[in-house]
């Protein structure tokens, strides 16, 4: 996987399948183009406010893993399908103390047989705030797709303030549309558990809010990604 | 006939009804709050409704009586056709029937009077002994700075119900109330107060009609309930206004430790509604459940749903949405679940389904969250679709047209929200459906 370190805006029309890691040090506007029958695999880790604009051709088709890490700072992640392609997106997201994060995510699905998957693992720690719109947009003549969102965070901490609006916008009968979205905190077992074997409630906190990253990027098959990552999560 | 809005006609409709003074301060501090706001920015478009053109009131050619050999002809007849008295000998504990702008019938059964329980016209409300009740209460539930269709409602509500169930008591049969506005051009802002005290049991029932017009007619109602310590109420609408109508109603519960409130909603009628029920759970324990319905077809522009505010702790809420669009219906399910600081334990699960039945038209499903609390447990799901193909192989291949069972699904689809109503409402939503689907 190439790996290339973001600190202004790119634009870029792929010509051959790549594996790309883009690491947003600074706000950036990532434009992606991919063109037809292509097949592209992507990881973004967002340090910095993120733009991203992604556009897929006829038959086109990305994997997508996005980590977005804490500060203070908003991300928007704008993608649109064309006939027969499909994006398949899992972010993560561990959001420490007196963060402040918020994202946009929008599949807009302009033709037919296209199809977008969604899915956000979150953890907020003490006075962290998160907020978060999602959309799956099929547009009048995109027949036959399939849109799924997902949100899953945990709270870890007090004072956290959670706020997410998923959104479905149909005009179009032959569609199959689904989102869910689920906020809760660790289970009287689980923690009970983890005491038994010694682990303080704060590292169950960091071990939970790393496990939710990790199970994001497992399958990237990039070490270098892996170890990059390992830096931030202290593990 | 005075169309339009300023200090004359809400002075004229206090005037007429002998009211106290405080409510007509009342009234005029609603209009200078109307004045003072904006349409909402978001929702469907209200550009074809023009105050200036309603008829805020529409006098009554009697009085409201409690017998309904003594209610006019023409009106009776009205009532009986939808079945209304029939309803009230065979099943109900009480009636109030609004025509336009009066109640002409009020009415509640003396073995549930007995009880303590108090069933009166809104404005008698506001005269004798429970007049102090009233005005403790009265639009402190939705404040006229809450939008600018509270403040008109405040400006020139008229008719409507006061409910009291005292401490323990049960009302075993449903009370119910219906609105039938027959002036084109009108507009009727009706108010329900039910305040059910601890430990009570209440079951509210709100109808609705109208022949349909060529001019916008314009429904701008409010209902406030209080449900006290360990209290239930269970208030079901079916609203079938005709396709001219402006539903722009308000409906708030405030619920105390124990009490649980259900909401059972369906929404077939009216050209624009935006209907938002809603629950404030302030006490331990307190619970809210939400079941609703809403089928757009041609020239409907429905945006429903649903509001709760967790603000205490180990309260739950439960919503149920379904949503039926065709023809080229607009169809908005629209949600917020809140949670504060305070709602250690809260608990909330919202299930959102939406069936397309043709692709010229629309539905979007908004839910909003606020989650402000680390203990609290939240699930959402929702998902959009059509009638499943497989489902009409399998009932077409049992001998079913495929008109019969695209019917039967659809009846299917909606048949959470019609098991909450009691048999007869059931039966008339079941009825509405069928003829939605009979017009495909």
């Amino acid at each position: 996987m190439h790996w290339i370190e973001v600190r202004d805006d790119i634009n870029l029309a792929l010509a051959k399948p790549e594996k790309l890691i883009f690491a947003v040090l600074k706000p950036s506007r990532l434009v992606l183009k991919v063109p037809e029958n292509m097949k592209n695999h992507f990881c973004i880790f967002s340090h910095d406010s993120t733009t991203l604009s992604l556009s897929l051709a006829r038959g086109a088709s990305v994997d997508l893993e996005w980590i977005c890490f804490g500060g203070e700072f908003a991300n928007d992640l704008q993608i649109t399908l064309g006939e027969n392609s499909n994006v398949k997106i899992r972010g993560a997201g561990k959001f420490n103390t007196n963060d402040k994060i918020s994202y946009n995510y929008s599949a807009q699905h302009l033709d037919s047989n296209s199809q977008s998957d969604f899915v956000f693992f979150g953890s907020l720690d003490d006075n962290a705030q998160k907020n978060s719109t999602l959309k799956i947009d099929f547009v009048n003549g995109a027949k036959n797709c399939i849109g799924n969102e997902r949100e899953d965070m945990i709270l870890l901490g007090e004072n956290v303030k959670n706020r997410c609006i998923p959104q479905i916008v149909c005009a179009e009968s032959d569609v199959v549309g689904n989102h869910g979205l689920s906020c809760g905190h660790i289970d009287d077992d689980t923690r009970n558990y983890l005491e038994s074997r010694g682990i303080s409630e704060k590292q169950a906190k960091t071990t939970i809010a790393n496990a939710r990253i990790l199970q994001v990027v497992k399958d990237m098959r990039s070490q270098k990604a892996l170890q990059y990552l390992e830096r931030f999560l202290n593990v | 006939m005075t169309t339009g809005l300023n200090e004359a006609i809400v002075r004229g409709i206090s005037e007429r009804k002998h009211e106290p003074s405080w409510m007509l301060d009342f009234r005029l501090h609603c209009l200078d709050v109307y004045n003072g706001l904006p349409l909402p920015s978001w929702g469907p478009d209200l550009s074809g409704l023009n105050i200036d053109n309603i008829q805020s009131y529409v006098e009554a050619s009697s009085a409201m009586v409690d017998d309904w050999e003594q209610v006019p002809g023409e009106i009776r007849e009205t009532f009986e056709a939808l079945g209304i008295p029939e309803a009230e000998r065979s099943g109900l504990a009480g009636v109030g029937a609004q025509f336009n702008s009066e109640l002409v019938y009020h009415n509640v059964k003396a073995a549930v009077a007995d009880k303590g329980v108090v069933y009166l016209g809104l404005e008698e409300a506001l005269q004798g002994e429970y007049a102090e009740m009233v005005r403790e209460h009265f639009m402190k539930l939705v404040p006229p700075e809450d939008h600018k269709f509270a403040a008109l409602h405040g400006a020139v509500w008229s008719g409507g119900s006061f409910v009291y169930v005292p401490k323990n008591t049960t009302v075993e049969f449903p009370l119910q109330s219906y609105f039938r506005f027959n002036a084109p051009g009108a507009g009727q802002f009706e108010h329900t107060l039910i305040i059910v005290d601890e430990g009570a049991d209440l079951h509210f029932i709100e109808g609705c009609s109208a022949p349909k017009y060529n001019v916008a007619n314009l429904h701008a109602g409010c209902v406030e309930i209080y449900v006290r310590k360990n209290a239930h109420v269970n208030y079901a609408t079916v609203e079938n206004w005709s396709k001219n109508m402006y539903n722009l109603n308000t409906k708030r519960a405030i619920v105390a430790e124990g009490g649980k409130m259900e909401w059972v909603t369906g929404s077939f009628g009216s050209h624009v509604s935006m209907l938002y029920p809603m629950a404030i759970l302030e006490g331990d324990g307190a619970t809210m459940e939400y079941s609703g319905v809403s089928f757009a077809s041609a020239d409907q522009m429905l945006d429903t749903g649903v509001k709760v505010v967790h603000s205490a702790p180990d309260t739950k809420s439960f919503i149920n949405a379904k949503s039926l669009v065709k023809d080229g219906g607009e169809n908005t399910f629209r949600s917020l679940v809140k949670v504060s600081t305070k709602a250690q334990n809260a608990k909330s699960f919202t299930d959102c389904q939406s069936l397309m039945l043709d692709d010229r038209s629309k539905t979007d499903t908004i839910p909003n969250f606020e989650i402000n609390c680390a203990s609290a447990d939240i699930a959402h799901e929702a998902n959009v679709g059509k009638i499943s193909e497989a489902a009409l192989n399998y009932l077409q291949s049992r001998g079913i047209s495929e008109h019969e069972a695209r019917g039967m699904v659809v009846r299917g689809f909606a048949s959470s929200v019609s098991k909450e109503l009691p048999v007869e409402y059931a039966v008339e939503m079941n009825n509405l459906l069928k003829l939605e689907m009979e017009n495909m």
